[in-house]
């Protein structure tokens, strides 16, 4: 099945890849405009000490800028991806982390609110949760359409 | 064998053509390598873009010393060695009411950023972001050595920067004595409905002030 011209699933690589591009880019850009905020939000979970906070909060804005700008522009899409979905996994299991550190008192999962410091300020952590899910699921899209994208460039 | 062994291993990443009679693979390590590059490129703009941002944080202070050095190693810990210093409303109310404040016995300083600040402070009350104490250090050190009372406050519930100043405070030489942390925090204060000054330090423009 065709679409415009292009396979169904080269559309489905695409929309992922330029989706997956625009959050990241948008992501890092609310974090490299207010990197003091980052490093409070990256504090707040308490993973990492001096020095290694200061480098991933001076470093991981821009990775993610980088990666973004790299599935916008179509280049290194494989080794983009796979790092996009290294770093919505980790961010995932850390904002998991730290909403079951916030809950007590008989408080629903679901109803726990906090700025995780994605870049969207406070929200409920199952959004959140929901939304890194959704992300992480067009990770394989975006994989698949560059290597179909390749294939057809390759095609006499 | 064992070189079968291994293209097999890595087939399922990638992927092969035949064009000019030749095989094209485009494997794992060439990928892994696209990855190294990706990552440099986020060091090389994160190291420069920290440095050239007016906003850029101190790769080599360590911000939260006084929170993690703490037993425990918790926020709550350093607010627990705080407590004795910590005051409510009412005493901070009474500080504010206090005749001593308008010849500057007393005073408040606001550790927000510098847009919440402007925004709205305590009337009189100097401005020094924690994080960026070069901006303001020197002029609210002045008036922390002259003054007998220091009130320090930043947004108030679980907001930890009030307590880290008054530690840097303490560090540059302001006796712990002089030091009260406002654990309500300016969310308290405004909405105790107390007078709030916007713009800059003693601007008299104040916003509310009905109390």
């Amino acid at each position: 099945m065709t679409f415009f011209g292009r396979q169904w699933s080269w559309w489905l690589g695409f929309a992922s890849r330029v989706a997956l591009g625009l959050v990241f880019v948008w992501m890092g850009m609310s974090k490299v405009l207010e990197p003091v905020v980052f490093l409070k939000q990256l504090h707040a979970y308490r993973w990492l000490d001096f020095p290694f906070i200061n480098i991933v909060a001076a470093i991981l804005p821009w990775l993610e800028i980088v990666c973004g700008l790299l599935l916008l522009a179509g280049f290194f899409v494989r080794a983009s991806t796979l790092l996009v979905a290294a770093m919505l996994a980790v961010f995932m299991v850390a904002i998991t982390e730290r909403a079951w550190s916030l809950q007590h008192g008989g408080v629903l999962f679901c109803a726990i609110r906090f700025d995780c410091g994605c870049g969207a300020g406070e929200v409920a952590v199952c959004w959140k949760l929901f939304e890194n899910s959704i992300l992480l699921l067009m990770t394989p899209a975006s994989w698949w359409g560059a290597r179909i994208a390749r294939n057809a460039a390759r095609e006499p | 064998m064992k070189i079968g062994r291994r293209k097999m291993r890595w087939s399922f990443l990638s992927q092969a053509d035949e064009k000019h009679g030749g095989t094209r693979r485009i494997g794992c390590f060439r990928i892994l390598g696209q990855m190294i590059v990706v990552l440099v490129l986020g060091v090389v703009f994160g190291l420069l873009g920290n440095c050239f941002s007016p906003r850029g944080i101190d790769l080599f202070r360590n911000y939260f010393s006084k929170v993690t050095d703490q037993p425990g190693g918790t926020a709550k810990g350093a607010l627990g060695a705080a407590d004795g210093r910590m005051i409510g409303h009412q005493i901070a109310m009474a500080l504010f009411d206090s005749p001593e404040r308008l010849v500057e016995k007393i005073v408040f300083v606001d550790v927000r950023t510098a847009d919440s600040y402007a925004l709205g402070h305590v009337p009189g009350s100097y401005h020094f972001d924690y994080y960026q104490p070069a901006a303001g250090l020197a002029e609210v050190m002045a008036a922390c050595r002259t003054a007998e009372t220091v009130v320090v406050y930043c947004k108030g519930g679980d907001c930890e920067d009030a307590r880290l100043a008054v530690a840097l405070l303490e560090q540059n030489g302001i006796p712990a004595g002089k030091l009260r942390l406002y654990k309500n925090g300016f969310g308290g204060w405004e909405a105790a409905g107390a007078p709030v000054e916007t713009g800059a330090r003693s601007s008299g423009v104040l916003k509310g002030g009905s109390r």
